[in-house]
């Protein structure tokens, strides 16, 4: 606690003073040095003065009442929001329907897959399968001096090309996120557009 | 014209019911848009944050705690979506003149003593002058009368900021309105 006999309270201790936010035995204790100390009552009044004047500023009416354009924006909100609800669900069906048609041929290749991968966590191919990423990334290496762009723009599309041609459906997993992933953001990017969408003046 | 209580009207709009909640817009909207006029200095600007403040927080309504009055609410609300919008843009640096034209419109009433308006034009000018963060202060404690701890929460920052924030805005607008006084 202070102890304001001594010394004149700090200036940021009037402030908190005048906002009702000094302890209640600072308090006492800065009214009792009020009392005695004409330049602290001095600089008091004047920061009295300094939040009057700041709280004289009068609010100002506000000319239009936007009760319906605010419920207009809310409304197109609303109705955009459903809208891309239903695209959304459109295109979940429609992979669904995707699903249903490849997943016959899928099938069998999923079960190789698994099996692989059963083998992996056992650690029985994990060797093979690193031995031929590390062959991969050799094989990188050795072209890389003819340039980076070369590497990624000519190398790796020639070699995964026939394997995308065999293995088309691998993509749809990857795609499908991708999608998922990007009709998200179009709908959050939507409905942030419609909150922040420049409004109409003068209405009402 | 409903004659529910906020809390109703909040309980309503929760359920969908547009019509309670543009009771609760007619009721606040004068209010939130003097914060956004006294924040951003400019009407028009004021006008759209105002509306903007009633589209958000009818989004956010779920985590509105009814037991506390609207009112306060949705001018803090108000006051953070213009601190945001006041970080992102350069400081308005208007002459005086100018700024009464673009903060009055039309509204100013011809009996209305001029001494006064223009001293009131000064406070305002004089707080559009602070930067965005004391200018939020000086909003949430004079004008919305929240406590050091409040709007301590409310703006994400320690206390120790807000005394000093408070502080040295304060010591400002002092240095800025002395020969206005």
């Amino acid at each position: 606690m202070s102890d304001y006999r001594f010394h004149h309270p700090q200036e940021e201790e009037l402030h908190a003073y005048l906002d009702g936010e000094l302890a209640a035995g600072q308090t006492g204790a800065l009214l009792e040095h009020l009392e005695e100390c004409a330049k602290c009552r001095q600089a008091l009044s004047e920061l009295q003065a300094l939040f009057t004047q700041i709280e004289s500023v009068a609010d100002l009416p506000l000319e239009v009442d936007y009760a319906p354009v605010i419920s207009a924006r809310l409304d197109a909100g609303r109705r955009s929001k459903r809208g891309w609800r239903l695209v959304f669900a459109a295109q979940v069906a429609a992979a669904g329907v995707l699903s249903w048609i490849a997943l016959p041929a899928m099938l069998p290749q999923i079960g190789q897959w698994l099996g692989s991968l059963r083998g992996w966590t056992s650690g029985l191919d994990l060797q093979p399968a690193l031995g031929s990423i590390l062959i991969m990334i050799q094989d990188l290496a050795a072209e890389l001096p003819h340039g980076i762009f070369g590497v990624f723009e000519i190398t790796i599309p020639v070699r995964i090309a026939p394997w995308l041609v065999q293995e088309w459906w691998l993509l749809l997993l990857p795609g499908g996120v991708l999608w998922l992933v990007l009709n998200h953001w179009l709908l959050g990017r939507q409905s942030g557009s419609i909150d922040s969408a420049p409004t109409s003046h003068g209405a009402g | 014209m409903h004659d529910g209580t906020d809390r109703s009207l909040v309980f309503r709009s929760r359920g969908g019911d547009g019509e309670a909640y543009g009771e609760l817009v007619v009721r606040y909207q004068a209010s939130v848009f003097n914060v956004c006029l006294r924040m951003m200095g400019e009407r028009r600007e004021a006008e759209d944050l105002m509306q903007d403040t009633f589209v958000r927080a009818h989004a956010r309504l779920r985590t509105f705690d009814e037991q506390r009055p609207f009112g306060p609410w949705i001018r803090r609300v108000a006051t953070n979506l213009c601190l945001n919008r006041l970080k992102r843009k350069q400081s308005l640096d208007v002459p005086f003149g100018q700024l009464a034209e673009r903060i009055e419109g039309r509204s100013v009433s011809p009996e209305k003593s001029l001494i006064k308006r223009e001293r009131q034009l000064r406070v305002r000018e004089a707080i559009l002058g602070l930067p965005p963060h004391y200018r939020a202060v000086i909003e949430l404690r004079h004008f919305q009368e929240l406590s050091y701890a409040e709007i301590g929460r409310e703006l994400g920052i320690p206390l120790s900021d807000v005394k000093s924030h408070l502080f040295r805005a304060r010591k400002m607008l002092a240095k800025r309105l002395e020969h206005h006084v």
